[in-house]
């Protein structure tokens, strides 16, 4: 065996052993579990939702649509942020067969953000009597992960998210349409309510790198410490 | 003495190349392309020559991937890729960055394929899954030509073919992460022959699918979602006009066609159908896309159709 085979074969090795790392979470039982609880806020006045124009469909779409990047409650409650644990490799089971559900309604994705563990399927559906094409995306470079037409409604198709990360979902029928999928590689991660609060259940003892994730805002990485029956607080505000 | 084969393959590249550089510039109004705004240089010369001999679907199996294979696949993508696809396989090649420099006329259509991010077009797997090697092999063979970015390299022997998709699967940890999700290969069957009843199901198929509301009611590619269509790198992209037979990228049988609304093209606005449609619906939807042609009758498509699979039988 040469030398350049032989990097050849250590690369290889590495990175199988870098693939199992990455699908590498571990159910186990969870008795002395905490939980993250908090609220994600944006302080000052959020940027103002652009009006969306509507160039067809408008019987089905409406005649006008607002986005709904920024939803900020009266007490500065971020929602839709995501907020996820980075760095567990076991906890809580999962039910790998759970359908997370994504529909196309009224020409706008809803829910807007939600979030999957790897090898979850989302179940995408058409509640619209109008062609949708469900366009998923992976990585910052936007490549396509799926591309599904939906000419009738009321049918689900679902679809393996195949890698953690965010996935953007898209209609090139509707080109104002936007979704996010957050997929993670563990269960821990969940998307704030309209007040902008959230609770990570069943967390095993320990230190964590805990996420912050907004579509617009960008992400931020705090440092949470769980103690054995005991409840972490995050809070964490966007903006000013 | 491989390596003397394919320097003579080069040899004969860059001499048909010169010669039809020169051609071109002599007489670049006689070219059959007139529908492409595109300077007419050595790049539409090429699609000429690379197409004028060869075979598109493979006779030979892959030889075993052996790191030599790659390197040898390496060596033919400097060689013939690199132009395009550049020296990093993410697209960013000279002929596609420094078109703007030249001018708008040398810019393509479509930037050339980005194999770090292993997104590919023409597929036999569905939506979301990596193209099989016969794929690969097809698409480097016929090119997309229909699409005027692709030049067909079906002229190169099928090993430096294969070996060109050895190493295009080095450049992408896809192919590796992937593999626990990668999804099997449609399976396409003998077409049956087109009739008058097939052809009015195959128009509600077209209606039912929504069709139209990209290509046209007549298929003429002018649905109204048809102006905001863009592709993954955000350049515009145009629904395929069916009345024309030669824009059909992933071949204008029905086969091709078939697998093109099954499977969709990845990287584009064209979806995959595939949960929608029964098989019989699909050989519909086939024959009615195809009967959009001018001149086109069931009388001939039947006649062509019984040559073809006499071919095939005998």
């Amino acid at each position: 065996m040469n030398k350049d085979m032989c990097v050849r074969m250590t690369g290889a090795v590495l990175l199988l052993g870098l693939c199992s790392y990455a699908n590498a979470y571990k159910a186990v039982e969870v008795s002395n579990g905490g939980v993250i609880t908090g609220t994600i806020k944006f302080s000052g006045t959020p940027p103002a939702n652009p009006k969306l124009e509507i160039t067809k469909d408008k019987d089905v779409c409406g005649k006008s649509l607002t986005a709904d990047y920024y939803i900020v409650g009266a007490n500065g409650g971020l929602q839709n942020a995501v907020v996820t644990i980075e760095n567990i490799d076991s906890g809580k089971a999962y039910d790998k067969k759970e359908i997370v559900a994504l529909d196309n309604n009224k020409c706008m994705f809803s829910p807007h953000v939600t979030t999957a563990v790897q090898g979850q399927k989302v179940g995408i559906n058409n509640l619209d009597p109008v062609l949708h094409n469900t366009h998923l995306y992976h990585g910052e470079k936007l490549k396509t992960m799926y591309n599904l037409a939906l000419p009738l409604q009321n049918k689900v198709i679902k679809k393996k998210m195949k890698r953690a990360g965010v996935v953007t979902v898209k209609c090139d029928a509707h080109e104002w349409m936007l979704g996010f999928v957050y997929v993670t590689s563990n269960p821990y991660s969940v998307v704030t309510g309209a007040d902008g609060s959230f609770t990570l259940k069943d967390v095993p003892p320990g230190s964590y790198k805990v996420k912050v994730w907004h579509e617009k805002l960008g992400e931020v990485t705090q440092d949470v410490t769980v103690a054995a029956g005991g409840s972490a607080t995050l809070n964490y505000s966007f903006g000013n | 003495m491989k390596q003397s084969k394919l320097k003579v393959v080069l040899m004969l590249v860059i001499a048909g190349l010169v010669a039809s550089v020169s051609m071109a510039v002599i007489g670049s109004a006689t070219s059959s392309k007139t529908s492409s705004s595109r300077d007419e240089g050595f790049y539409t010369s090429f699609f000429k020559y690379s197409s004028a001999t060869g075979n598109i679907k493979p006779v030979s199996e892959s030889p075993p991937v052996t790191p030599g294979l790659i390197k040898y696949g390496k060596w033919t993508y400097r060689g013939l890729c690199i132009g395009c696809h550049g020296v990093g396989a993410d697209g960013n090649g000279a002929v596609w960055e420094l078109a703007d420099e030249l001018s708008p006329d040398h810019k393509l259509p479509r930037k050339p394929r980005d194999f770090t991010s292993a997104v590919f077009k023409v597929r036999s797997t569905p939506s979301g899954s990596l193209p099989t090697d016969r794929d690969l092999f097809m698409t480097i063979s016929r090119g997309l030509v229909a699409d005027e970015d692709m030049p067909a390299f079906k002229f190169l022997p099928e090993r430096d073919r294969w070996a060109v998709i050895a190493y295009l699967k080095t450049l992408s940890k896809t192919w590796v992460e992937d593999k626990e999700y990668q999804e099997a290969p449609i399976e396409i069957g003998e077409p049956p022959m087109p009739t008058a009843e097939m052809l009015i199901a195959g128009k509600q198929v077209y209606k039912e699918m929504k069709c139209a509301k990209c290509h046209g009611v007549l298929g003429k590619g002018d649905g109204p979602s048809a102006p905001q269509l863009e592709d993954d790198n955000g350049l515009a992209i145009e629904p395929r006009d069916f009345t024309d037979a030669s824009k059909f990228v992933a071949g204008s049988d029905p086969a091709g066609i078939y697998q093109t609304f099954t499977t969709g093209f990845d990287g584009t606005p064209m979806p995959s159908f595939a949960d929608f449609l029964e098989e019989e619906q699909r050989w519909q939807l086939v024959w009615y896309v195809t009967s959009l042609r001018p001149g086109w009758s069931i009388e001939k498509a039947r006649v062509e159709l019984r040559v073809k699979n006499g071919k095939a039988s005998g």
